[in-house]
């Protein structure tokens, strides 16, 4: 995240806060209040006047109805010399408002304060820091400038005066250098982000702990963060929130991948309260904090480690010295697929492309995150080895992000190579299982350390070589019916090429999927995994080998069957990069039209046919 | 055939001395062999360093020495019989105790004065003498005589019973009772009916053990001595009818036919051995049958038995044919054989023997082979070459076989070479597969390691047959021999290839590709520039798979081949590469379930690391392995004596893995699948 994007969305967050924490109707609305008391805190300040009685860390502090002559909070320093006077508004600072929202009052008498009390008998300053959330103009500063000029320089002669101004930038800043704590956050949050920030700075990204514990306490925050009617301000606090936690977990060698996690986990959350949501503010602070963000830190990251991911085996970690290794580099290799894959897909979907400069632009990013995926592909073996039926995701992805550029010779080598490795694995030739239909890699963990296939291990049936197949649809006819006669052959048969049947390897059922009528309301929220409707596919036999073009005939019409009988349609106004982040957050299966869609074209309605029919009578 | 048997036996003793021998020598080791000794409840005496002498031991009889402590029941820390004098002194009393009844009487009432025991007490104790006497021949004379007194003094009966007890000896003391029945069986005559149970029942207990020759030699003494009652006996073995009955009757069948008879015993002889011949059932054909081994090993197997043996038996069931083979080899290693009986034995082995005999057919052709004069080991190769292919599970006939190959590499290395190409050509796959077994053939490996088989492995790498390119590497791989350059001057582009497209697809350690990559690489540089590239590929993939070894190895050659050089460069690039890498963010993330995986996968491998110790280790087979729980010193308490503290050493082994197969393994099997296939390619078009 650059200094820059961090600052943008501190801003965004400070700008939408109100002046003060309160809770309404509608739901608790957090005030800059808050953050001006933390700030200072932390510049050793003691608090002397606040707005809120301070409650417990889980409660939202409750506002003082008492008059305030114009001064919001007051703050002694440690010697009790200086005598610190905040003057918030909620509003810009212009000469429209100056008046009108009792700039000009509230600093008159918060210029004039009663000194009498005895805290105040060792003070020889007084500093009145007027704190705004908002935009400001000339004609503003031009007025604050000129009142604290005629409010003079001493108050009874024998204290000092002195007014100060913290716009938007300065509160940003000020922020930004002394304030990236959990106390930024409103007090509900405290508690358990204090807790996540403890953890995330603790342990590893993708470990035990991290899985079950981090994971799970992040979602709830998210949850009870946005729980309420989200407006802007509570969108706005997640960017911050996450700010906190990078700052949190310096130390934490897994900090880079893990915050990207942790964001991801933050965006369902986001695009949850999208779906849901009239308000076009906090569908715009949604919308922003993807692009810029999340994306925008996806692709800082792999600009930063592009050359990590291009180096020869870089991926091939020897942790243990034995085949586990392999498993775990797979898995690394699929995380940065995904990750990259999605940012593929971003680019081409969201980057503007009216202009020529657009178009130029949006297609050089658009290759750039295709090759730095080839580059890795090529680099890293694991990159080919699909572990879990629901690695089809990330191959989707692959497929998606050559496809979209229309590198179809690319597609071809890369299905080739992919099927060649596969091969390898399904004629039990190296001690890695074929892939797990039941995606558990802890299965497939578990067979690769004992030599011995779990009861549980599922390599019978297959989505992953299914859609494989469908992706060879996006190729040339001739080449398509080579790669599906290959698939087939070898890896859904179990053939060599010859016709033999290999050892111990029975033909594996494919298997299509179709999500459920009401998929796109729950795919941000939960696994499909067990939903929907499974599809079996007969074996078409063919001997000594079979003819890709038959098989891929007989595809395409389970494919068009398929689509004929139940349409699908994707949830409105949510990218697609964001419904396969779902996908793969709470490991679903990827809807099939995702691709159909794009190699077959739309299904055409009944309408559409109806007047196809007629013109050709 | 008693002959060899005789000479197992020695040699088994012999091997008994020279761990003894051992024990004296090594304190740590000693320390070990001794619990080993416990283990397996093998009492080897220990030769003195001291030549001190005990206050009994001065006194003039060896034998009543050693009968004293004995009974006294000493510790047997020493022996009696020291050296070559005290074994003189011991032969000449047993001569003199032979002779003069009163005295063996008086030394028999010195070992057991209290009259004689129960048998167990008997066995033990006459076990302990024969210890203290040590393991030769005199010992053994002792004991026979011993064995022939007590028959004598025992009333009717319990001589028989205390005979029956002998089965139930234990290991190895068992053994050594063989070497003493002899003397008994020249004293002693059996009643025909015991003598049946008898030599059946130890023959039982005797199992497959090769320790046998003792047994058969009594026997023999037996019916030198008793042929009455060895006819007897032979009638009760044919209607008996069980295995052990069948293997004594035909050994005594076969005696007797060597034996000059009186008359009347002749006479006797002739009507028995014909009722055994005449009869139909499986148990009296197979012991007439196997009666002319022993007959052919006196002389007493002619052409025309030969011929109608062979004849008789080939119009036999089928096992009887198998048999046969046995039969005719066994015959064949008599010295006492006719030559014209030999011609016809080879003739007729070499007209019938095929790779369709049966197991055990085919185990007697190798155990023949391997047993027969060198003169005739270039016959008895063909004749193994013929019986290929010998399957992996056929353990006992590879073990044979490597007992003829270990003969034929002494004797005729030209020969062995000869051999050895044509076993990898007609079944290199298989012989291969034995020989990737855990501590299979290991004695030959060992004596081709000492003889120039660096030839003979450089033809077989060039060989058209892929099984004897597979069987080179092996050997090139587990010998650290030298390849001759000149083996290859005339070798192919192709050739070479080859070689190195089977180098790829063959599982090697790396010191072994370094070094066939090295010594392929100024046939390479003369090669196209196809070859050249697939080199230095090769040469970089084996730099990355083994960073250790093959950087060592090719380092030392990198100035004589610049290709070395830069492939050591290239990979040295890659390395630092990785090195950066490596602790970057990109492989930070840790994966759910791994610990546990690393934690399953270590268990798995550290129990069959044991397991794999524990069936081919020999250490581990000879010592009982007890689990230290605290500490770091250790002692044994054994034979009522606290031995010497020792401290614990570590031994361990390492090895360097072939990276590539962890981090790319469908890449490395892909890479062994395109290898085959280039092969293919290549052997085309040299056939073409």
């Amino acid at each position: 995240m650059t200094p820059d994007v961090t600052t943008s969305f501190l801003t965004y967050y400070i700008r939408s806060l109100a002046e003060r924490t309160r809770v309404e109707k509608t739901g608790t609305k957090y005030g800059f209040d808050w953050i001006i008391y933390n700030l200072a805190i932390a510049e050793d300040l003691v608090p002397y006047r606040l707005p809120f009685f301070r409650s417990g860390p889980t409660e939202v502090s409750k506002s003082k109805t008492e008059a305030e002559f114009g001064i919001d909070s007051s703050f002694l320093s440690r010697d009790r010399k200086t005598l610190t006077i905040f003057v918030l508004k909620d509003e810009e600072l212009s000469n429209a408002t100056w008046t009108k929202k009792d700039f000009d009052s509230d600093l008159r008498r918060a210029a004039a304060p009663d000194l009498t009390p005895a805290a105040f008998k060792d003070v020889r300053e007084v500093r009145i820091v007027l704190g705004y959330n908002k935009d400001e103009d000339q004609n503003g500063i031009k007025l604050f400038e000129n009142l604290t000029r005629s409010l003079g320089t001493t108050i009874n002669d024998n204290v000092r005066l002195s007014f100060d101004r913290w716009n938007l930038s300065i509160l940003a800043d000020k922020v930004k250098q002394e304030l990236l704590t959990p106390s930024l956050l409103p007090q509900p949050f405290f508690s358990l982000f204090g807790y996540i920030c403890s953890q995330f700075g603790d342990f590893r990204h993708g470990s035990d702990e991290w899985t079950k514990q981090l994971v799970p306490n992040w979602c709830r925050f998210l949850d009870d963060v946005l729980k309420e009617q989200a407006d802007e301000r509570t969108v706005r606090l997640l960017p911050v929130a996450l700010l906190i936690l990078r700052e949190q977990a310096r130390a934490n060698p897994t900090a880079e991948t893990g915050w990207i996690d942790l964001i991801e986990w933050a965006m369902l959350a986001a695009w949850r309260t999208h779906q849901t949501t009239q308000d076009q503010r906090v569908k715009d602070a949604i919308m922003q904090m993807w692009i810029s963000f999340y994306l925008g830190e996806l692709e800082r990251y792999y600009t930063t480690h592009q050359t990590d991911l291009e180096t020869k085996d870089g991926l091939e970690i020897p942790h243990t010295g034995n085949y586990l290794d392999a498993v775990v580099a797979a898995i690394t290799a699929f995380w940065h697929i995904a990750r990259l894959g999605i940012l593929a897909i971003t680019f081409a979907e969201l980057l503007p492309r009216e202009s020529e400069p657009e178009k130029k632009r949006r297609a050089e990013a658009m290759h750039r995150a295709s090759n730095w995926i080839v580059a890795l592909i090529n680099a890293n073996p694991s990159a080919q080895r699909p572990l879990i039926d629901l690695h089809h995701l990330e191959l989707f992805l692959v497929w998606r992000a050559l496809w979209q550029l229309g590198r179809r010779d690319d597609i071809e080598k890369w299905l080739l190579g992919l099927q060649s490795y596969l091969f390898a694995r399904r004629s039990g030739a190296v001690a890695l299982p074929f892939i797990e239909g039941g995606n558990s890699i802890e299965l497939v963990f578990e067979y690769v350390a004992t030599r011995k296939k779990p009861p549980e291990f599922c390599d019978q049936s297959s989505l992953l070589l299914l859609c494989l197949m469908e992706l060879a649809f996006s190729l040339e006819p001739e080449k398509r019916n080579e790669i599906i006669a290959q698939y087939y052959q070898q890896l859904v048969l179990g053939r060599t090429d010859d016709g033999e049947q290999i050892r111990n390897c029975e033909p594996i059922d494919l298997v299509g999927w179709v999500p459920p009528a009401d998929w796109g309301e729950k795919v941000l929220t939960q696994s499909l995994a067990n939903e929907g409707e499974s599809q079996t596919i007969e074996t078409f036999d063919q001997r000594p080998r079979v003819d890709g073009a038959v098989v891929a005939e007989r595809l395409e019409t389970f494919i068009k069957q398929c689509r004929k009988a139940q349409k699908i349609s994707f949830p409105n106004n949510l990218p697609m990069a964001a419904i396969i982040l779902a996908c793969l957050k709470f490991r679903s299966p990827l809807p099939p039209e995702l691709w159909r869609l794009s190699i077959f074209g739309p299904v055409p309605s009944h309408e559409e046919k109806a007047q196809k029919e007629l013109s050709k009578t | 055939m008693s002959d060899e048997i005789r000479k197992i036996e020695a040699s088994k003793r012999r091997i008994r001395r020279q761990l003894t021998a051992k024990t004296a020598a090594g304190e740590a080791f000693g320390d070990k062999i001794r619990l080993v000794e416990e283990m397996a409840e093998e009492k080897i005496p220990k030769q003195s360093k001291s030549s001190r002498r005990s206050d009994l031991e001065t006194e003039d009889s060896v034998l009543l020495t050693a009968i004293k402590h004995t009974v006294r029941k000493e510790p047997r820390g020493q022996q009696a019989v020291r050296n070559g004098d005290d074994e003189k002194r011991l032969d000449a009393e047993i001569d003199k105790l032979q002779q003069n009844s009163d005295q063996a009487s008086s030394a028999f009432v010195e070992l057991f004065p209290e009259g004689v025991p129960a048998a167990d007490k008997f066995y033990d104790r006459i076990s302990d003498l024969q210890l203290r006497l040590g393991w030769g021949e005199s010992a053994h004379r002792v004991t026979g005589l011993f064995l022939s007194l007590v028959a004598e003094k025992l009333p009717a009966g319990g001589d028989e019973d205390l005979l029956r007890a002998l089965p139930k000896v234990r290991n190895p003391m068992f053994f050594q009772y063989l070497d003493s029945l002899s003397i008994l069986l020249s004293r002693k005559e059996l009643r025909p009916e015991f003598a049946t149970e008898w030599f059946s029942s130890l023959l039982h207990r005797i199992g497959n053990d090769l320790a046998v020759g003792g047994f058969w030699s009594a026997v023999r003494t037996f019916c030198d001595n008793h042929p009455a009652t060895a006819l007897r006996t032979l009638e009760l073995l044919v209607s008996a009818g069980g295995h052990d009955e069948i293997a004594v009757g035909a050994y005594i069948l076969g005696s007797l036919r060597c034996l000059e008879l009186d008359n009347a015993g002749a006479a006797n002889f002739t009507r028995v051995e014909q009722q055994i011949a005449d009869d139909t059932t499986m148990a009296a054909r197979a012991i007439y049958h196997r009666s002319w081994v022993s007959s052919a090993w006196c002389g007493k197997l002619g052409l025309n038995d030969l011929r109608q043996l062979t004849e008789r038996m080939l119009r036999g069931s089928s096992d009887e044919r198998d048999e046969l083979f046995g039969i005719v080899c066994r015959s064949l290693l008599s010295p006492s054989l006719p030559p014209d009986a030999s011609q016809f034995g080879w003739k007729w082995l070499r007209g019938h023997i095929s790779s369709e005999l049966a197991p055990t057919a085919k185990y007697n052709v190798v155990d023949f082979a391997a047993r027969v004069l060198p003169e005739k080991r270039a016959d008895a190769a063909k004749l193994i070459l013929r019986i290929q292919p010998i399957l992996p599970e056929h353990k006992g006939i590879w073990k044979e076989l490597e007992h003829f190959l270990v003969r034929v590499l002494d004797s005729d290395v030209v020969l062995f070479n000869e051999t050895l190409k044509n076993l990898a050509r007609r079944n290199g796959q298989n012989f291969l597969s034995v020989l990737r077994e855990p501590r299979q053939f290991e004695w030959l490996l060992s004596e081709m390691q000492r003889k120039n088989v660096g030839p003979v492995i450089a033809e077989l790498l060039l060989n058209d047959n892929s099984d004897c390119r597979s069987l080179a590497l092996f050997l090139f791989d587990n010998l650290d021999v030298s390849l001759p350059a000149e083996s290859f001057e005339s070798a192919t582009q192709n050739q070479i290839a080859i070689v190195l497209y089977e180098l790829q697809r063959s599982i090697l350690h790396g010191a072994a590709i370094a070094r066939l990559c090295i010594f392929l690489t100024p046939f390479v540089e003369r090669s196209d520039s196809w070859l050249k590239e697939e080199f230095y590929s090769e040469l970089v993939l084996q730099l990355k798979n083994f960073p250790g070894v093959c950087k060592d190895e090719f380092s030392a050659k990198a100035s004589e081949f610049p290709i070395l050089r830069r492939a050591i460069d290239e990979t040295e690039a890659y390395f630092a590469a990785l090195k950066k890498v490596w602790n970057t963010s990109v492989n930070r993330i840790e994966v759910p379930g791994f610990r546990r995986a690393a934690q399953l996968h270590a268990r798995r491998f550290s129990d069959e690391v044991s397991r794999g110790a524990d069936a081919y280790s020999i250490f581990t087979k000879l010592v009982k392995k007890v689990h230290l729980l605290y500490g770091r010193q250790w002692r044994t308490f054994h034979d009522s004596v606290l031995g010497e503290s020792s401290g614990l050493r570590q031994i361990s082994t390492s090895m360097e893995f072939p990276r590539m197969e962890f981090i790319d393994p469908e890449g490395m099997q892909l890479r062994r699948f395109r290898a085959s296939f280039r092969i293919r390619q290549l052997s085309l078009v040299s056939t073409k």
